[in-house]
């Protein structure tokens, strides 16, 4: 087990929960790394911890975004059926891998999450006609003044996108965002904030399908996880309130070659 | 649904996470596992709390195919927690390159 102090942990949870925020990728992607390659923490140990971390962020930042009204709660939990099938497989899956073989699979997926960071469009999907159907999925916006509207398109791919998420969330003790969001504002015609909210508010679920797993097999160390979450909460409420002035292209692109090089950094681990 | 479910849902979440963080804290500070437990269980079933919520304020709205997809949601997560009950007894968590 790591000797790193409550304090450090709670400052590693705080710093990964900012970044994870302000970036809109949710703090594990950067916890994991952290907690393994530099504090030493066995990978399941530091996957559970980011699970309950992830968790305990999503219900905070959801608790905002339902304030503001961008969740749209019906399409969210038919994704939710995939994703939590999704994280519960990946929950029942990761016990039968090797740390080795984790190690490598977080590699590919980091990877790949900067990939997807340096290509992601954001498109807006919006329709200005509100007299226009939207459906039993699609919903209205307000942004500013204006009011608008949206449509959902290709539910298939989301819904393939959702398990995809879970699985990764249930596996590597990520949210599942980075998977889940561009692939429903680029090819489901969702609004990237409304894809954005709706996922954060799906986190919390999806994480909880895998995380009782975790915690059954023991792999929820408590003091470690208490003290990352507990830095966790501050960071990303922090950081999701200046990810907006903040998180420029360019950062964006800075962020995709750092998830890269961890990327690297895990798949050598994993030799 | 109306706004209302949204209400009721953020103000679970802010209870939730206002009991679990002075839990989580004082655990922390006075060394107990029971704290630190009760905590971390407390994050865990919010999301949990937050789906039964969902599907009752379905079915009071008579949308039924989607108090479906609610109840199907919460029967994945009950499966989770039969599956975590069921696993053998805990293991001492393993070292680095075990």
């Amino acid at each position: 087990m790591s000797d790193a102090s409550p304090l450090l942990l709670f400052v590693t949870g705080a710093a990964t929960g900012f970044l994870g925020s302000m970036l809109g990728l949710g703090g594990g992607v950067f916890l994991v790394p952290l907690l393994t390659l530099a504090l030493g923490v066995p990978i399941r140990v530091a996957i559970a911890a980011s699970l309950i971390s992830v968790m305990a962020t999503a219900v905070a930042s959801a608790s905002v975004n339902l304030d503001r009204g961008l969740v749209n709660m019906r399409l969210g939990l038919l994704l939710e059926v995939a994703t939590a099938s999704g994280a519960l497989l990946g929950g029942l899956v990761a016990a039968h891998l090797t740390q080795r073989q984790l190690f490598i699979i977080f590699a590919v997926t980091m990877a790949s999450m900067g990939l997807v960071m340096a290509l992601r469009s954001g498109r807006r999907n919006v329709i200005v006609d509100l007299s226009a159907d939207v459906g039993a999925l699609g919903g209205r916006l307000q942004e500013g003044e204006a009011v608008y509207a949206y449509r959902v398109r290709r539910l298939p791919i989301g819904m393939f996108a959702s398990l995809v998420a879970g699985a990764v969330s249930g596996l590597l003790g990520l949210g599942g965002g980075i998977v889940k969001v561009p692939i429903l504002n680029t090819f489901c015609g969702i609004p990237i904030r409304v894809a954005a909210a709706t996922s954060t508010f799906m986190i919390g679920i999806t994480t909880a399908a895998s995380a009782f797993l975790y915690y059954g097999r023991g792999e929820v160390v408590l003091p470690l996880t208490a003290a990352v979450a507990l830095g966790a909460l501050p960071g990303s409420l922090v950081g999701a309130r200046i990810s907006d002035r903040v998180a420029t292209r360019s950062l964006k692109m800075l962020m995709a070659v750092v998830l890269l090089g961890l990327g690297l950094r895990m798949a050598l681990e994993g030799r | 649904m109306t706004g209302g479910v949204e209400r009721v849902l953020r103000w679970v979440f802010i209870l939730a996470l206002g009991l679990a963080a002075p839990l989580l804290l004082a655990g922390l500070l006075t060394n107990s596992p029971r704290l630190l437990e009760a905590g971390v269980l407390t994050v865990m079933v919010t999301p949990l709390i937050g789906a039964v919520i969902l599907a009752v304020a379905l079915a009071r709205a008579r949308d039924w195919p989607f108090t479906a997809v609610a109840l199907v949601v919460l029967a994945i997560l009950t499966s989770s927690l039969y599956a975590a009950a069921r696993l053998p007894p805990p293991r001492p968590a393993v070292t680095r390159h075990s």
